[in-house]
């Protein structure tokens, strides 16, 4: 006997990947925001990671507040692309 | 300089960095990176222009605007990561001695320093058109009774920076000398 799934269960956990991936508006209501929390969580680590280094070792060089200035700003225009994407 | 302590009356003369030239170069393949996704779309379009049966994505859509931002992304943080490395690897040629701070990656760091009156031979090495046109090279120390080398790749202006560690050494020699007659 066939299990059979409960239509809401499945309307509340909608499949990671579904095929094919052309038809990009259902690719990214299902995992854009996993992909999205993944990417976030490695600029966030290495965000802090290139600040202690700056901060910690840049020897109170000018440079240091601008470099990372320019990455946040740089790397948020990016994710708010990628954010623009999930409209 | 937090990591080193200075002693009383040391002070930095100057600190010395790769060329910046030498940073571009290092940059170039995360440029080019950054144009695969124009460069796919540019191919798949082409293809859909000739074989109308295959499925045309729009570079407006959700997914290849999401994937792009996201590579993009990850591209720039890798060229980050490089500026990075090249700022804080740098040489502080103080009065008394060079410390050489080397930056491998993100937590990896190594900070050598040695005496300049221990300072027997400063070389450079300087190949190629380009380099000779822009000024950067290798410098290199030699150090008695120190078997590791010293040496920095793609230094700029290394004869200059050459002068500077060949004039300090003969000034603490000079200063040397009545300690030297006294014995």
């Amino acid at each position: 006997m066939e299990p059979v799934l409960d239509p809401r269960f499945e309307q509340q956990f909608p499949p990671l990947f579904e095929l094919p991936l052309i038809d990009g508006e259902v690719f990214m209501i299902s995992a854009a925001p996993l992909l999205l929390l993944a990417v976030f969580s490695v600029w966030v680590v290495f965000t802090l990671a290139c600040g202690y280094h700056w901060l910690k070792y840049s020897h109170r060089s000018w440079v240091a507040v601008p470099a990372l200035g320019t990455h946040v700003f740089v790397s948020g225009t990016l994710m708010l692309y990628m954010l623009a994407g999930l409209r | 300089m937090e990591e080193v302590d200075l002693q009383p009356g040391e002070h930095v003369i100057i600190s010395v960095r790769q060329h910046p030239f030498v940073l571009a170069l290092r940059l170039l393949p995360f440029f080019a990176l950054s144009l695969v996704p124009s460069i796919l779309f540019g191919l798949y379009s082409g293809i859909t222009a000739v074989l109308p049966e295959v499925s045309a994505v729009s570079s407006s859509s959700s997914a290849v605007q999401f994937l792009t931002g996201a590579w993009w992304l990850f591209i720039w943080m890798g060229g980050f990561l490089t500026f990075t490395r090249y700022y804080l690897t740098v040489w502080n040629i103080t009065n008394f001695r060079i410390v050489y701070i080397q930056q491998h990656g993100l937590f990896s760091r190594e900070v050598s320093s040695f005496l300049l009156l221990r300072v027997q031979d400063v070389t450079t090495e300087i190949h190629g058109i380009v380099a000779t046109l822009i000024g950067y090279g290798k410098l290199h120390v030699d150090t008695a009774g120190h078997k590791e080398e010293f040496a920095m790749h793609g230094i700029a202006h290394p004869q200059l920076v050459r002068d500077i560690i060949m004039d300090q050494v003969a000034v603490l020699q000079h200063a040397n000398e009545p300690d030297k007659a006294g014995i």
